[in-house]
């Protein structure tokens, strides 16, 4: 994977410039792997016709009856409509897909545009909203489709620029100097427009599926409880992949079974990757490039020798409670050391020993 | 479809230690060329001794050490080649060998190894090399005279730059002649352009970091600058101080060596500022022409004191930016039922967005 560099990346602090490689997959339609059976509807609800007439604990109620969960956290949506209620608060549509080769917050907002505002409107009315966004990574470059300013009337504001800029801004609900902000998956509000006017359940993901292995990479609409072996027969397979990884590149998860692996709301990819040679571990030699690219300004070369050698002051010292796991520290460690993976241990183990 | 589960991250960057390591031995094979136009093939031959016993002292202490000898650690390899350069042409192979042997056996595998040594084998070898055979160390051959390739050199044998600068002087060679390398002096430290143009390759592949070398050369620059200890005036002292002497190449491939420096950008910043005053001073007090090994040397036991400073600092930024944002909870309320009956956030996979 190459990475950009040059001198304008020492200006910089934090974070890793990433090659996206999101067309040609951006540019197609989102193909449509839907069995119409298995899509649920709400029990009971009528699909609303007037909007006027819906109120905003209606609206929150609807989301929570069609179980839409947000794949940008997991969380149901109804609970962050919800906690947002009275504070005037700023919505954000999260479609960065700042990851390479995924697309599928960013397809979708483009592809399935008129859902995906009107999903906002509703968000926005649910919760009395201030103003809104559609936020949009920085560092695509590489594609052909145009991402316009306004989106039918609603702004795009590009962040971020290199990569964790969406993991930084995790949290999903935000107070800052008094001020509210909420994150929505853009799919999420796909959902929250079909559930409202088609009085659908959440039984749907918009997933990339992509890799070296794919023949024909795409974005792609699915059945929830789709297993993955048949969403990548549906793409079609060059070669017989080495890993199979559940998510995005650079925090998705390696499978063992595919036929076991079903889609889920907030699944966002499925890579098929086949690697000439596996990284071989070498020694670290200090170059400091794991702390240049941490986004939190921890130093992961000192947390990673403090772990190693059981010094728990100076990892706590070193604040390893703060990493957020984007693994750009391994991403960038020349020695080709598991720098994150030691991290993530560390912390869960030492929450895990906490009475 | 079975498959080996692997840990994130999923793809990596192409940058590995062979890449870094072989950025630095492509620029010393340019200037091993330069030197064999100035001083023949004996260059070529202390080159690849010097490589020969690092390499295998090196391969001797990982084998005695119970561990896996393998040829893809190049840092030998680059002490090898450094060594050799910072020494005059007429050296007796030797010399080479002895620093060779107490950079790799005493600096380097005493410590631990590559990634573990507190000094650079490569300064520490040639420090020990100066405070042992000063005489063979500071004596050099005119640019252009072919050297006999065994035995005693007969050519003749001059000073360089640094010992006229260091008694007081002002060094003969003009301007145009100390840029392309016509000055006696240590075979591999002379051809300042090709030195500026490899520094600056290693600076855009991000191997060499210019808060440390750039900072080092401005600071000595500007001491020399503005304290010049020869009789001419400041501008011409700070050009033959940094340009004429090794100061140049030490900054570029000494200097910079990631293992015993700090990691941090600011540790760096430091380390070249301090790097530069140290250097001045040891130029104007130390006891021999050439001081800049051991304020490399110096500098490498500063090292994990500036680490510490520079992380201090940036803890209490991390702390007061990241304390500002306040993350408002989203679990714990009563939501809507699951088929098992569990919250919607763990009945996705890991809970979170994947």
């Amino acid at each position: 994977m190459k990475e950009k560099s040059g001198i304008g990346s020492w200006l910089r602090g934090g974070g890793v410039m990433l090659e996206q490689h999101k067309d040609p997959i951006l540019s197609q339609e989102i193909v449509d792997f839907v069995d119409p059976e298995r899509i649920r509807v709400i029990p009971g609800l009528n699909p609303w016709e007037d909007i006027s007439q819906i109120g905003p604990e209606e609206l929150i109620q609807v989301a929570r009856l069609a179980r839409i969960v947000d794949e940008r956290d997991g969380y149901p949506l109804f609970r962050k409509l919800r906690r947002c209620m009275g504070h005037k608060a700023s919505v954000y549509v999260d479609a960065m897909d700042e990851e390479p080769y995924i697309s599928s917050q960013l397809g979708p907002m483009l592809h399935r545009r008129e859902e995906c505002i009107s999903g906002l409107m509703l968000a926005c009315k649910a919760v009395d909203a201030a103003d809104c966004a559609i936020l949009v990574y920085q560092g695509i470059t590489d594609i052909d489709v145009k991402i316009p300013r306004t989106i039918q009337g609603v702004p795009v504001q590009r962040v971020g620029g290199r990569y964790p800029s969406e993991l930084l801004s995790a949290q999903s609900l935000v107070e800052e100097n008094g001020h509210v902000s909420l994150y929505v998956g853009s799919c999420a509000l796909i959902h929250l427009h079909r559930a409202v006017y088609a009085a659908r359940m959440h039984s749907t993901a918009f997933l990339t599926v992509a890799g070296n292995c794919v023949h024909s990479p795409c974005n792609m609409e699915v059945n929830v409880d789709t297993t993955a072996t048949a969403v990548l027969e549906r793409c079609g397979l060059d070669e017989t992949p080495t890993r199979v990884v559940i998510g995005g590149s650079m925090t998705g998860e390696s499978v063992a079974e595919t036929d076991e692996v079903l889609v889920r709301a907030t699944t966002r990819a499925i890579l098929a990757i086949q690697e000439s040679a596996a990284d071989k571990k070498l020694q670290c030699v200090g170059c400091g490039r794991c702390s240049e690219v941490c986004p939190i300004g921890l130093n992961p070369m000192y947390l990673y020798r403090s772990i190693a050698m059981s010094l728990h002051d100076r990892a706590k010292a070193l604040d390893y409670r703060m990493c957020i796991g984007c693994m750009c520290c391994s991403y960038v460690c020349p020695a080709k050391l598991d720098i994150a993976g030691r991290i993530a241990w560390y912390r869960k183990s030492r929450k895990e020993a906490r009475p | 479809m079975k498959l080996y589960p692997q840990k994130a991250p999923h793809i990596r960057s192409d940058t590995s230690n062979k890449t870094v390591m072989g950025d630095v031995i492509i620029t010393l094979a340019a200037l091993y060329f330069m030197a064999a136009c100035y001083y023949g093939r004996r260059v070529l031959e202390l080159g690849l001794l010097s490589v020969a016993v690092c390499w295998g002292a090196d391969a001797l202490c990982v084998w005695l050490r119970g561990r896996r000898v393998t040829i893809r650690d190049y840092s030998p390899v680059v002490t090898g080649m450094i060594i050799p350069l910072m020494m005059s042409a007429s050296i007796p192979y030797h010399i080479v060998v002895v620093a060779d042997l107490f950079a790799i056996l005493i600096a380097k595998q005493t410590f631990g190894g590559l990634g573990n040594n507190l000094f650079n084998p490569a300064a520490a070898g040639l420090a020990f090399a100066i405070a042992c055979w000063p005489a063979q160390m500071f004596t050099y051959p005119l640019p252009n005279s072919t050297l006999d390739l065994w035995g005693e050199v007969s050519s003749s044998i001059t000073s360089s730059a640094s010992y006229t600068l260091y008694v007081g002087g002002v060094p003969m060679a003009d301007y145009t002649a100390v840029l392309l390398g016509q000055q006696a002096g240590p075979m591999g430290t002379t051809c300042v352009l090709v030195i500026c143009a490899c520094l600056l390759y290693l600076l855009f592949r991000r191997t060499a970091k210019a808060q440390q070398s750039l900072l080092l050369l401005l600071t000595a620059a500007a001491l020399n600058f503005l304290f010049p200890r020869v009789s001419a005036d400041g501008l011409t002292s700070a050009f033959y101080e940094v340009l004429a002497t090794p100061v140049l190449f030490c900054a570029a491939f000494l200097f910079t060596d990631p293992v015993t420096s700090p990691s941090r950008s600011m540790g760096k910043a430091l380390y070249g500022v301090i790097g530069g005053v140290v250097l001045v001073l040891f130029s104007r007090l130390g006891g021999y022409e050439q001081t800049m090994v051991f304020a490399i040397l110096l500098m490498n036991a500063l090292s994990p004191a500036l680490d510490q400073l520079a992380e201090w600092q940036i803890t209490q930024k991390r702390r007061m930016r990241y304390g500002r944002k306040v993350a408002i909870d989203l679990s714990g309320e009563a939501d809507f039922d699951t088929d098992d009956g569990a919250p919607a956030a763990e009945a996705a996979p890991g809970g979170t967005a994947v």
